[in-house]
């Protein structure tokens, strides 16, 4: 028993230790239970297809109660992300390749306005840029804020665009190894939504 | 002495070249349908002809983007959209991206509830208030929502979003990654108008070059393929191709005249000779045009250089007729008389033509005139004094006496200008066209693309429109709302896909009016709203925006098209649809697409009635132009000829009058019924080289039928006319090889006619000329 705490211990310093060398998580990270970004991405980065279900929180600041919508998501490497929401209304957003595309059952409501393009557009892109492990990706939009606790990471984007700044004040990404567990999407305005997924193994 | 001949040759064609390039230089070439428009034409015509020329449709270019994987396609299609929207010479571009930026919004935004579509007469009733905030707090928790959360304080019914989707047009293109798709998704698809107008060659041929340059800019390594087609796209494909076609037929035509005279002649001065008043004549009738006109249409310019047809016979016919021991001086007062007279009835044949109601006419028959005298002139002036000292020789061979032979053909040659009349009699039917849709030989190609983009982005037709004009834009703003009832019934109905009216986004003065008086006040408002909320998780105080917005609405002073008309891509799309025209007045357009029952639109104008809504079918409206400009050049060409008979028998004794005329007739109505008989009907083209046909024909007969030749005489006429005849059925002829019909046609008119001419002159007119010297 000691001699799996000791080891434990040894990774959870090694880990430290290379966060301080390598702030920016380029250190060779060895340990399984050590959590750099860098290792969180390179073993995102090996999973080609994955699914999940999510439930999404909006708190809006006039809306005295919180609104839920829930549906699934599908990720294809490397850049292909589906989000089918099933309730309350059926619709479904389609990101590829920096291009993302509205489906509903009534086309004519594609596209609602710039905003939400803006919006979408950089949430999507945070959420790819993390389950594609594309970290260059990542802070080309964003500037990045990692940390993690035992494989309990957080990860907080800025986005870098003054114009999406005006619509978005952060992304906050949570997860355990390689699983994002939440999204949380603060906007200026005040709104926020939170994003509870459980992927499927 | 050759020497001499040489120089002077030299000095009189630089003179002639020198003068001709600042003539060139100096003239204003129009290229456009101003050439069949006649100077006053009704109120309806001229409108048929401005839409053909500018019209929104016709400067539509329709553009495809297809060769790649459709995530490429699609960046570059919006790229393309990007740059090309930067451009002057596009007033819209759409890839079915945000065509609206965020400026056009917020004006759109500002003014939602006069603008746009007509607002549902309960949209503010409580119960309907509560409905809408409902359903948006559904979707305000969804994911395209994320936007609504700013917008629902201020607009809980949705208006923008109606604003926006009648801006987005009620067809619905496919899309994919966000801008417009095939529905095989394919070929991303575009719609591009040019600021230049749909026949504007020049401008045109920049504004597509300028598409292609910017796509090859950011097409990369994609492999992506661009694809454009549309009305100036077609039009300016089949010019150029036409153009491409008269070039080298042009340069075929003279190489080969050019060799068989040389073999004729066997003299290159004799060449010169020829050229001078060829290029005399020429120079001389577009001058005259300039002048008259101040511009000169492309044309009549073309049509004046097919004139050198029977202006190089005038040098044919004084070199032809040269003996030994002679001065040129002497023979040309031997042949002076019919020389000088088939110039002269051929300008008059012409004449009355000048006072044309067309201009276009008007400017052929100058330039057709002109050139002839000035042909003439420059042949009686010029050339004694140039081959004074020429050599030449004379031979009497035998073809002489082919003469006689022909001569027996007399009945048989009048028998057949009989027929031709009786077959032009009887196929009446068939004898005219006036669709010179027809004549285009429009690339297969681009019309199936154009018909497979017009399709899935529900374009407007080209060919159907309604036109409103009117003192104000108010009042054709009331026509185009009075005539958008009928027209959502026949969408309804099928009859059409759909209809674009500029009352759909700018609404008339009257019904700006209405809605104000229709918007809730202020207390109306707060109480619908404290009912509406009642059971849902908001409060009134959230919608501030929306009641301010309401009272700022109802307050304001209605929008006129001068307000909008400056905003970038919203006055854009209102200017393709509303334009003030240079008299003042104002004009409207209706476009349509998927036209299915085009029956049913001229009863709507008919049940619409009035003066001031137009229904036009272009293509029909282009016929009837055609049709009354080919009235008036038949009307013309009658009198022409009436001028001619009366010349005729007054310059000439009656038995040379009656050959000359007959031959005319026959040779003219044989093959004008050749070519009705060859399903070929005539357009205005085919009566204008019918023309030509009867000034070289003239010249034939009344050299033919002179009294006082003899046996040389007759040979070198004979020659004169063989070498006139062949040098211009070669080049003609050398046209009906071409792919455009156009061309063909005029081709086989003249080719057929000049050897049908020479014959009917030889046999009617050539059999009293036996004297022998």
């Amino acid at each position: 028993m000691s001699g799996a705490v000791e080891i434990m211990r040894a990774s959870i310093f090694l880990c430290t230790v290379a966060l301080l060398v390598a702030p920016t998580g380029s250190a060779q990270a060895t340990s399984t239970n050590a959590c750099p970004l860098s290792q969180v991405l390179a073993s995102r980065a090996k999973i080609q297809e994955s699914a999940a279900t999510f439930t999404q929180e909006r708190r809006i600041r006039y809306v005295r109660d919180p609104l839920f919508s829930a549906g699934r998501l599908r990720f294809v490497a490397p850049n292909h992300l589906e989000m089918i929401v099933d309730k309350p209304q059926a619709e479904s957003f389609v990101y590829e390749d920096g291009v993302l595309t509205l489906e509903t059952a009534e086309q004519a409501e594609r596209q609602i306005s710039v905003d939400s393009d803006l919006i979408l557009s950089a949430m999507f892109t945070g959420l790819v840029g993390t389950l594609s492990g594309n970290e260059d990706e990542l802070r080309r939009t964003f500037f990045v804020d990692f940390s993690d606790d035992h494989c309990q990471w957080q990860m907080t984007l800025l986005p870098k665009s003054k114009r999406v700044l005006e619509k978005i004040r952060e992304i906050d990404l949570s997860g355990s190894k390689e699983h994002i567990e939440k999204a949380e999407i603060l906007q200026a305005n005040g709104d926020r939504s939170i994003l509870s997924i459980s992927e499927q193994q | 002495m050759i020497r001499h001949a040489w120089s002077r040759a030299t000095v009189a064609m630089l003179i002639t070249v020198a003068f001709g390039g600042i003539v060139f230089a100096n003239i204003d070439v129009q290229n456009d349908w101003s050439f069949f428009q006649p100077r006053a034409p009704s109120r309806i015509s001229e409108l048929a002809i401005e839409q053909v020329r500018s019209g929104p449709a016709s400067r539509l270019v329709l553009v495809g983007i297809d060769g790649a994987p459709s995530t490429d396609i699609a960046r570059l299609s919006r790229l393309l959209a990007e740059t090309l929207s930067k451009s002057s010479s596009f007033s819209r571009v759409s890839s079915g991206a945000n065509e609206l930026d965020e400026g056009a919004l917020q004006i759109l935004f500002k003014d939602r509830y006069l603008l746009g579509p007509d607002i549902s007469r309960d949209e503010f009733a409580p119960e309907e208030l509560r409905r809408s905030i409902a359903s948006a707090l559904g979707r305000l928790g969804s994911l395209s929502g994320y936007a609504l959360g700013d917008l629902l304080p201020a607009d809980p019914t949705g208006r923008s979003q109606a604003l926006i989707k009648a801006w987005q047009g009620s067809s619905q293109p496919h899309y994919k990654h966000g801008v417009w798709f095939s529905r095989d998704e394919t070929m991303a698809l575009m719609l591009v108008a040019t600021a230049a107008h749909g026949d504007d060659q020049l401008g045109q041929t920049r504004a597509q070059q300028e598409i292609e340059a910017n796509f090859s800019g950011i097409v990369g390594a994609s492999g992506a393929n661009l694809v454009m087609t549309g009305p100036p796209v077609i039009s300016l494909a089949v010019s150029q191709s036409i153009q491409n076609e008269a070039w080298w037929i042009g340069i075929g035509s003279i190489v080969i005249v050019t060799a068989l005279l040389v073999v004729t002649f066997r003299s290159g001065l004799l060449l010169l000779a020829i050229a001078l008043p060829t290029a005399v004549g020429a120079i001389a009738g577009a001058l005259a045009v300039q002048l008259l006109f101040g511009s000169v249409h492309g044309i009549a310019l073309t049509f004046g250089g097919t004139l050198a047809g029977v202006t190089s016979d005038y040098p044919v016919h004084l070199i032809s007729h040269l003996r030994r021991g002679s001065t040129p001086k002497n023979e040309l007062r031997r042949i002076w008389s019919p020389l000088a007279l088939g110039a002269g009835i051929t300008a008059a044949a012409f004449l009355p033509m000048t006072i044309s109601s067309f201009p276009g006419l008007a400017q052929l028959g100058v330039i057709a005139a002109v050139g002839v005298v000035g042909g003439m002139l420059a042949t009686a002036l010029v050339l004694p004094w140039i081959l004074e000292f020429h050599p030449t020789g004379d031979v009497i061979g035998w073809s002489h006496s082919l003469v006689p032979l022909f001569a027996r053909g007399k009945v048989a040659a009048v028998a057949a200008g009989v027929a031709g009349l009786a077959w032009l009699a009887i196929d009446q039917a068939s004898l005219f066209s006036d669709d010179l849709s027809r004549l285009n030989p429009l690339p297969q190609r681009l019309v199936e693309l154009d018909k497979r983009i017009r399709g899935e982005l529900g374009a407007p037709d080209v060919r159907r429109l309604f036109l409103i004009d009117g003192k104000s834009a108010e009042e054709v703003l009331l026509g185009s709302e009075r005539i958008s009832i009928d027209l959502q019934n026949l969408a309804q109905e099928g009859s059409i896909g759909s209809y674009d009216a500029p009352s759909r986004y700018l609404p008339s003065i009257a019904v700006q009016r209405a809605r104000q008086a229709r918007l809730p006040s202020e207390e109306e408002l707060r109480f619908g709203l404290s009912i509406a909320v009642r059971d849902l998780p908001v409060d009134t105080a959230t919608f501030e925006p929306f009641i301010r917005d309401i009272a700022a609405a109802k307050a304001r002073t209605p929008i006129e098209p001068p307000e909008l008309l400056p905003v970038p891509l919203v006055g854009d799309r209102l200017a393709s649809l509303l334009s003030r025209r240079a008299d003042g007045t104002w004009v409207a357009f209706i476009l349509l697409s998927g036209v299915a029952r085009p029956d049913r639109l001229s009863e709507i104008a008919h049940q619409v009635g009035g003066d001031s809504t137009h229904y036009l079918d272009l293509q029909t409206e282009s016929i009837h132009v055609i049709a009354s400009y080919r009235t008036d050049a038949l009307r013309w060409l009658v009198g022409g000829l009436a001028v001619v008979f009366l010349v005729l028998f007054v310059a000439l004794s009656v038995r040379r009058a009656v050959q000359v005329s007959l031959s005319l007739v026959a040779s003219l109505s044989l093959t004008a019924a050749i070519l009705v008989a060859m399903g070929m009907p005539l357009t205005p083209f085919h009566l204008m080289s019918l023309l030509l046909v009867a000034g070289m024909g003239l010249d034939f007969a009344v050299f033919l039928s002179r009294d006082d030749v003899d046996t040389m005489d007759l040979q070198q006429t004979l020659r004169s006319i063989v070498i006139c005849a062949v040098t211009t059925v070669i080049p003609f002829g050398l046209m009906v090889a071409s792919s455009a019909p156009i061309l063909r046609g005029i081709g086989l008119t003249v080719a057929i006619g000049v050897t049908l001419s020479s014959l009917t002159a030889l046999a009617i007119c050539g059999g009293r000329t036996r004297a022998v010297s």
